[in-house]
């Protein structure tokens, strides 16, 4: 019964993880600017628990953690390089 | 080998090493299709103003011989030596997923020939040069449906690869024989390893960019034409899969160099244990240097110094193996076989382009260089010179081995000295050239630089083409040479150059099975065969040679290919074709599936057979693991573009839907709440199995089944209300990406509906559940990246 | 030759100190690979080295030093080379404030090159500028100092603004501008100097513009008998 309970607690996380979201998206006044980071914070906690707890598998967290610190190496410049280069400051203006 | 029809052999085949030659052969035929081509547009430039093509015919010309040589030339051609030796060298009596590799092989092929069909498509194929930049690559500037073809195929060819990625980097680390530590193998194989893994890191990246301009050329979407997207998106896309693709086909070359190098002069290797790091530092520093290619894009210049410090770095380590190569010669015995002078080759024309790469990592200097000839003369060098120059000496190299005869040295020695001075003679005055823009059709006697010998001007392009035409005709000396010599030339032995990879140690060619004596053991001292009764009772005395044939055809992989390349040809040109390639598929899909149920390469492929069945599923698990990564670089990239549109989006005065504005976040959430449900139905699928509870394992199968379904009825649901509320997929930015965001996660909730099928007839069938356990547990591996990428579709979409 | 502009000139001190970088580094590497390449091919009847790879077999070689050493020697070469390469990017990147500039727009399109002129004045396929003026200093007004900025952009797909005498470039996007700038030092007509850098479909090898550089009052008079 232990996986089961397992699961089942990783599963009410992510429902609990869900309603907050809707609560911030509808009314998310108090958090101002951080709205939009908070939801992506929780979102980021769901994926994580998905991650480690349903998709552990036969070779459990520790490689795979290892192949997804990789994973997130190569693909994390790509995002800050878009951000840079769109907030940054440049010669001309856009139209 | 066995006594098959050939036919059978040759189109069934699961073998690696006939695999091998397959992609051998298929990736020459490409070689001399891209050859003739650039032969062409060579001939076009070789004098000023001249009418050999016209314009639309040169840019088809240029586009297509780029695409065809770095897709479907240089990486098959390693791949076939890859097929080929790799499990050798490893120990191994095949890849971990025999079927697959078949399937790879055709899938490649008929993504080629889709490809090349693209010049029939009316209206010509894809002439946007191989960057294929936006927004001409858009229907607006390029209506040409060819030019959606050559996408199509470029995604099938996608596919294959990441398929090849799983099967290698599977095999690479589970099937090595005894005493074969990782850093024993071959530079070959250590090449291969981080060619891999660059594909299945940077492939996505390009497969997202073509989602996105598939999308738009064919649905309607707007991401290049809308200026929240456009040529940006596509220029940062597209270089960061670019970049390290210039890796992707450098690397099998350089490596097998290496391998050379140490063979022929008799001297172990100089620093090996530092060339592996330098490599595995320089694979992940070439994802940090792709905006080299954006210099002049007028984006933010500290970025843009930042990347020309990372250029700058990555030659460090290129450098070491550069010097760590020469050192190897040091005190040796060098025996300047043909394999050797191009291994000297490669290494002596990579330098130059190495250095040339120095010129090119300097922000202010590529002002000049930018859209000129300097850059394809660097390109050139360091591809065609290091990489392409490494792999014809390995198909020396491994002539012998492959064939059981020995090629003609002496025209071997021939074909060198006038690839090499072919190869200059085209390349290097494209330096000269550093004011000539690229990929012009035509040029007037201004743009004309060269040089005076008496009173006769020798223009630089004219020379280039000369070098072009010698250069393609060396290549004739090595066809001819290893025709002949693979029918008549004189017998070799297992071992004509003194190597260190296993694949010295077999027969030429090898026999089946690879190792007639037994499973290979290495040791401080060499290799000892020991010999191992197999699981499927093969032959003690054959050992690890033996097995049935049965595990070595299968009709499935040819006809899979067969269904997607009609399928998309049909998605283009014609909807019964369309039909009928999607039938041939699920016809394959299933006989695929019935054909594994039934037991066939169940066998496990490592010698010590006790472990099944948990051997193949651990296999399987891993394999099931390298995909998931690729599908994270997928995704994230996808997800890259969100945030540039998003970003964007603020700076050109779009503004993007607010939370609850155009989607039902109540709706969403619903969804949400079905789809991980699913999850949860899921890992209790795995628990009743493990528990050997069979009425709860079909019950959860059943209910995740449904609840898949739901999901994407209420997906559809949701897409019609929006569709009839005025939101379409070509309304704006935040329409387009929500459109392809939830589409591509859609399609694979679908494809995971259908493996689900699969499960369940398995789970029905399974003689034992726990005996399902193992499928279960890797299917809900796949299902839980299904709802974990959703978990940030959803906020993304919905709540931001 | 002589100097057409700033930009040209310290282009070609920064291009051949990469040069004389190139040449130093290529050429000991190569000298030191043949001269091993001469000095220990196989000489017939000497045995074969003692760790002579076999089937399975290769010995631990190598001295990991070198990895240390090589990356100190290329990290001080590439500090050197690329402080030089920044200098002369902040040159190119940043026009001088000047009042007296002359500011052009330049769109690119399918095939040509248009040139806006402050007063509306439109020329295409030539570019006509004033030479460098050193009396018209920021001070002094009512003159042409010399100083072009070009905004450029482009009406419909990607192309690339080169002016390669000038060692002048800069992409065109649509809806971006980018801005670029130069100063001439030398009154002349430049037939077919600019050019397009980027594949932008059959009439890319048709972008050409001519470059005229006229005394400063022979330009005020051309800009001022128009639109």
């Amino acid at each position: 019964m232990i996986d089961e309970m397992k699961y089942a607690a990783v599963y009410g996380i992510l429902m609990l993880g869900l309603i907050v979201e809707l609560l911030i998206a509808v009314d998310g006044s108090i958090l101002g600017a951080f709205a939009g980071a908070a939801i992506l914070a929780i979102a980021s906690l769901q994926a994580f628990f998905i991650f480690l707890v349903y998709m552990h598998g036969r070779y459990g967290p520790r490689p795979v953690a290892v192949f997804a610190a990789i994973s997130l190496l190569t693909v994390v410049p790509l995002f800050i390089a878009l951000l840079y280069s769109v907030v940054m400051p440049h010669h001309g203006s856009l139209p | 080998m066995v006594d098959w029809h050939p036919l059978k052999r040759w189109l069934f085949t699961t073998n690696h090493k006939d695999i091998g030659i397959l992609y051998l052969l298929t990736s020459l035929y490409f070689f001399v299709a891209a050859g003739l081509l650039a032969l062409t547009f060579r001939t076009q430039l070789a004098i000023p103003s001249n009418t050999f093509l016209q314009p639309d015919e040169y840019n088809q010309a240029v586009t297509t011989h780029g695409l065809l040589m770095l897709l479907w030339v240089l990486t098959p051609l390693g791949a076939a030596f890859a097929n080929y030796f790799v499990p050798i060298q490893i120990g191994a009596r095949d890849m971990a997923f025999p079927r697959l590799n078949a399937l790879s092989y055709w899938v490649y092929l008929a993504s080629g020939l889709l490809a090349l069909s693209s010049f029939l498509a009316g209206g010509g194929t894809a002439d946007w040069g191989w960057t294929t930049y936006a927004p001409l690559n858009t229907v607006e500037f390029s209506p040409a449906v060819g030019g959606s073809m050559m996408g199509l195929a470029l995604m099938l060819l996608m596919a294959s690869s990441i398929v090849s990625t799983v099967n290698f980097l599977v095999t690479i680390f589970r099937l090595r024989a005894p005493g074969m530590s990782l850093m024993k193998l071959p530079l070959f194989t250590w090449a291969w390893i981080f060619t891999s893994l660059l594909m299945l890191w940077a492939f996505p990246s390009f497969v997202s960019a073509l989602t996105l301009l598939i999308s738009d050329r064919t649905f309607g979407t707007v991401f290049f034409t809308s200026t929240q997207g456009g040529p940006l998106l596509w220029d940062h896309m597209f270089w960061f899969f670019g970049h390290p693709e210039v890796y992707v086909l450098l690397l099998p070359g350089f490596g097998i160099t290496g391998d050379l190098l140490s063979t022929f002069s008799r001297r172990p290797l100089y620093a090996k244990k530092i060339i592996i790091p330098c490599l595995a530092i320089a694979s992940i520093l070439s994802f940090t240097v792709w905006a080299h290619h954006m210099f002049m894009t007028g984006i933010s210049q500290s970025l843009l110094e930042a990347f020309n410090v990372t250029t700058e770095l990555i030659s460090i380590p290129f450098a070491i193996i550069v010097i760590a190569y020469i050192f190897t010669l040091r005190g040796g015995s060098i025996r300047f076989a043909t394999p050797m002078l191009f291994a000297v080759g490669s290494l002596g024309l990579f330098i130059i382009g190495g250095i040339t790469g120095v010129f090119n990592s300097s922000v202010a200097l590529d002002t000049a260089f930018r859209g000129t000839f300097w850059v394809v003369g660097h390109f050139h060098y360091t591809i065609v010179g290091g990489g392409l120059t490494g792999l014809f000496g390995g198909l020396y190299y491994w002539f012998p081995k492959i064939t059981g005869r020995m090629y003609s040295e002496r025209l071997g020695k021939i074909h060198f000295v006038v690839y090499i001075i072919g190869f200059n003679l085209l390349y290097f005055p494209m330096h000269l050239l550093y004011d000539m823009p690229r990929r012009i059709f035509t040029y007037d006697s201004s743009l004309n630089a060269g040089f005076y010998i008496g009173s006769l001007f020798v223009g630089y392009n004219f020379l280039i083409t000369i070098g072009a035409f010698t250069f393609g005709i060396s290549q004739l000396i090595m066809f001819a040479n290893l025709l002949w010599s693979a029918r008549r030339g004189p017998a070799a032995n297992k071992d004509p150059w003194g190597g260190y990879s296993l694949e010295w140690g077999v027969p030429s060619p090898p026999p089946e099975f690879n190792f007639p004596e037994g499973v290979p053991v290495i040791s401080a001292t060499g290799v000892t065969y020991r010999p191992v009764a197999m699981a499927d009772g093969g032959h003690a005395d054959a050992g690890y040679g033996a097995g049935s044939h049965e595990e070595h055809w299968s009709h499935w992989p040819i006809v899979v290919a067969a269904g997607s390349g009609i399928a998309l040809w049909g998605l283009l040109m014609s909807l019964p074709a369309l039909l009928l390639g999607t039938g041939i598929l699920a016809v394959a899909f299933i006989g695929w599936g019935r054909e594994t149920l039934r037991g066939r390469f169940s066998e496990p492929i490592e010698a010590v057979g006790e472990k099944w069945p948990f051997a193949r599923l651990e296999n399987v698990s891993l394999g099931m693991w390298v995909f998931i990564f690729g599908e994270i670089a997928f995704f994230g990239t996808l997800f890259g573009a969100y945030v540039f549109l998003r970003m964007n989006s603020l700076l050109t005065g779009f503004v993007w839907p607010r939370p609850g504005e155009v989607h039902n976040i109540f709706f969403g959430g619903f969804n949400t709440i079905v789809l991980l449900t699913s999850g949860l139905t899921m890992v209790f699928a795995l628990t009743f199995a493990r528990r050997g509870s069979y009425r709860g394992l079909q019950g959860s199968l059943v209910a995740t089944f449904a609840l898949g379904a739901f999901f994407m009825v209420n997906k559809a649901f949701e897409w019609r209300e929006l569709f009839a509320g005025g939101f379409t997929f070509s309304t704006n930015t935040a329409s387009s990406i929500y459109y392809v965001l939830t589409g591509v996660h859609g399609a694979h909730v679908v494809a995971g509906l259908t493996a689900l099928v699969y499960l369940m007839v398995k789970a029905l069938k399974a003689s034992s559940t726990t005996q399902a356990a193992g499928a279960v547990e890797i299917f809900g591996i796949y299902w839980g990246m299904v709802d974990a990428v959703w978990v940030f579709l959803f906020p993304l979409l919905y709540l931001l | 030759m002589p100097a057409l502009a700033p930009s040209a000139e310290q282009w070609q001190s920064l291009f051949t100190l990469y040069i004389i970088a190139a040449v130093i580094v290529g050429g000991a590497v190569f000298v030191m690979f043949f001269y091993f390449l001469a000095k220990y091919r196989r000489k017939p009847g000497t045995a074969e080295p003692k760790d002579a790879p076999r089937v399975g077999v290769m010995e631990d070689r190598g001295n990991p030093a070198l990895a240390a050493i090589l990356t100190a020697l290329l990290v001080s070469l590439f500090f050197g080379l690329t402080l030089n390469t920044f200098a002369l990017n902040a040159f190119l990147q940043n026009p001088p404030n000047d009042p007296n500039a002359l500011y052009v727009d330049v769109i690119g399109f399918q095939w040509g090159w248009r040139f806006v002129y402050p007063n509306a004045r439109e020329l295409v396929g030539e570019l006509r500028v004033p030479v460098l003026n050193s009396t018209c200093t920021p001070a002094v007004r009512g003159c042409w100092s010399g100083t072009v900025v070009l905004n450029i952009t482009s009406a419909d797909v990607f192309h690339s603004f080169g002016i390669a005498l000038l060692k002048i470039k800069r992409d065109a996007i649509p809806g971006r501008i980018n801005q670029a700038w130069f100063v001439a030092e030398k009154v002349d007509i430049y037939p077919e100097a600019i050019r397009c850098y980027e594949l932008c479909g059959t009439g890319h090898a048709l972008m050409i513009a001519d470059l005229l550089v006229l005394s400063a009052d022979n330009f005020h008079d051309w800009y001022l008998t128009g639109p």
